[in-house]
């Protein structure tokens, strides 16, 4: 039973990073090979040029909505293995040490009188930043 | 050195102090005692043992003499030998299992001031453990047995406890930040404010570890403890349980009080400075006006357990159930757990990414 645990939560990791380089394979893929596809194909056109403009607007988007989706599913993919790790790591440690919390409840025990407090202004910067629009808007 | 076995005014048995009642109870009679019958009973035998104070560290010095750390007691009950650490105040016979308290360990200037009596007995530990087990899923499943529990005993800890009066200063900086949209511009608006505070801080009952050998993580973090139970010392307390003297002066653990009370004087300082959304603390004075240190004796439910060969140590707050250790993390679980959350959390950042 320990060594199918032990051979099942191996198996568990490799898939979950093949999962990972699959994503990451996927989002370089989108990256490089189709644009230079896009550009081939437009190289190719020369009859009806009216048609054909038309073919390539449909082609463009279809091609932007291919990359849009390799590129969310990349990250999706890289973020959930990433997230769920650190959620795993901390999962073990808190059972590593169960119970480490506060030792002394200070808001309880221990009481502040405050003689003086003081709290100047000494500066205010504002940062204005133009505000960049999404191309798919 | 003197020994003490309480035992029943009726009977003549041993007896024990049972957290449930909250009283002395004889296992063979079922008579229950009240500490202020006990006391009546055993007091003289109490002050017998404070005057033997003086007499305590010649004894000692002689029982050392074994050479491998361990003291020799005779057992008052049934005149066996018994052997323990240099620091055990409190024990129970190998032989005839009746409690021993090793009275003269406690005289003195080492008898404590204060104690916490045990709240729950050894079976509502053991509950309190399996009931805190089932809560955490990735255990593994035959972890929660008795069969793993190879030792379970109810332990008096030393520690100290310090009322201490400071008085002191803080300068800090803090931010607020403000951020709104402007037509085709995002603003970011950053206030710094240059912040002091002034004031008193008295810190209540701060325990400290008065045990140099042990687990001093196990010894901390087994903490909070209700001081409001806190009670006169009386050596009948400890009939039952095993008791631990301190083996440490005022002196040995001051520097690393003083430390852990600063951490904390910030953090009080920094919890004034809350209507900021940043604050950096740039330097703090703290000095002592007045401290007060009581030695006291906290009850802790000490397990040992043995789980694929490996002996852990696990603690249980004797009054408020709290529970520290090192528990053992099913990797199988952990790992489909991990796979589980790997799916949802992409299908859904997936999603999200897809439809916005």
């Amino acid at each position: 039973m320990r060594n199918i645990l032990k051979k099942s939560s191996v198996l568990i990791a490799v898939l979950m990073v093949a999962m990972l380089f699959a994503g990451i394979s996927c989002f370089a893929y989108e990256q490089e090979a189709i644009p230079t596809e896009a550009e081939a194909s437009v190289s190719e056109i020369t009859d009806n040029e009216a048609v054909e403009t038309q073919e390539i607007q449909i082609y463009e988007s279809k091609s932007s909505e291919d990359k849009s989706l390799g590129k969310n599913l990349a990250m999706g993919i890289g973020s959930g293995f990433v997230i769920a790790l650190i959620v795993c790591i901390c999962i073990y440690f808190s059972y590593k040490k169960h119970g480490a919390t506060e030792p002394y409840k200070y808001d309880e025990n221990a009481k502040l009188t405050l003689i003086d407090s003081s709290d100047v202004l000494v500066n205010t910067h504002i940062e204005k930043r133009k505000i960049e629009k999404d191309n798919n808007d | 050195m003197s020994t003490v076995a309480y035992k029943c005014i009726n009977c003549g048995g041993p007896l024990e102090f049972n957290p449930a009642k909250q009283m002395f109870s004889c296992e063979y009679c079922r008579s229950d005692f009240t500490e202020k019958e006990l006391k009546d009973h055993f007091g003289e035998l109490d002050e017998e043992l404070n005057d033997e104070a003086n007499k305590v560290d010649e004894t000692q010095a002689e029982d050392n003499e074994f050479g491998f750390g361990g003291v020799l007691f005779s057992c008052p009950n049934c005149g066996a030998e018994i052997v323990t650490d240099e620091t055990t105040a409190a024990t129970e016979c190998v032989y005839c299992h009746s409690p021993v308290v090793l009275s003269g360990r406690l005289a003195g200037n080492m008898k404590p001031n204060l104690v916490i009596p045990f709240g729950f007995t050894e079976k509502d530990a053991k509950e309190k453990f399996y009931a805190m087990c089932k809560k955490k899923w990735f255990l593994p499943r035959d972890f929660v047995s008795d069969a793993h529990i190879d030792k379970m005993k109810g332990v008096y800890y030393p520690y100290w406890l310090v009322d201490s009066d400071k008085a002191g200063s803080c300068n800090a900086t803090g931010k607020k930040y403000r951020t709104w949209r402007s037509g085709d511009y995002e603003y970011k608006e950053t206030k710094t404010y240059s912040i002091s505070r002034m004031g008193n801080i008295a810190f209540h009952k701060f325990p400290q570890s008065a045990l140099s050998k042990e687990d001093h993580q196990m010894m901390k973090f087994v903490n909070p403890y209700d001081n409001e139970a806190l009670t006169d010392f009386s050596m009948s307390y400890l009939s039952g349980f095993q008791a631990e003297k301190r083996d440490t002066e005022r002196a040995d653990v001051q520097e690393q009080v003083d430390k852990e009370l600063l951490e904390y004087s910030k953090k009080i300082f920094k919890d004034t400075m809350s209507q900021y959304d940043s604050v950096t603390l740039d330097n703090i004075h703290m000095n002592t006006v007045q401290e007060d240190w009581k030695y006291a004796l906290f009850p802790v439910w000490l397990m040992t357990y043995t789980y694929k060969d490996k002996q852990k140590i696990f603690a249980i707050n004797g009054q408020t159930g709290k529970t520290y250790g090192e528990l053992p993390c099913s990797l199988g679980k952990l790992a489909l757990f991990g796979a589980g959350l790997f799916v949802v959390l992409s299908a859904i950042i997936f999603g999200l990414g897809y439809c916005l």
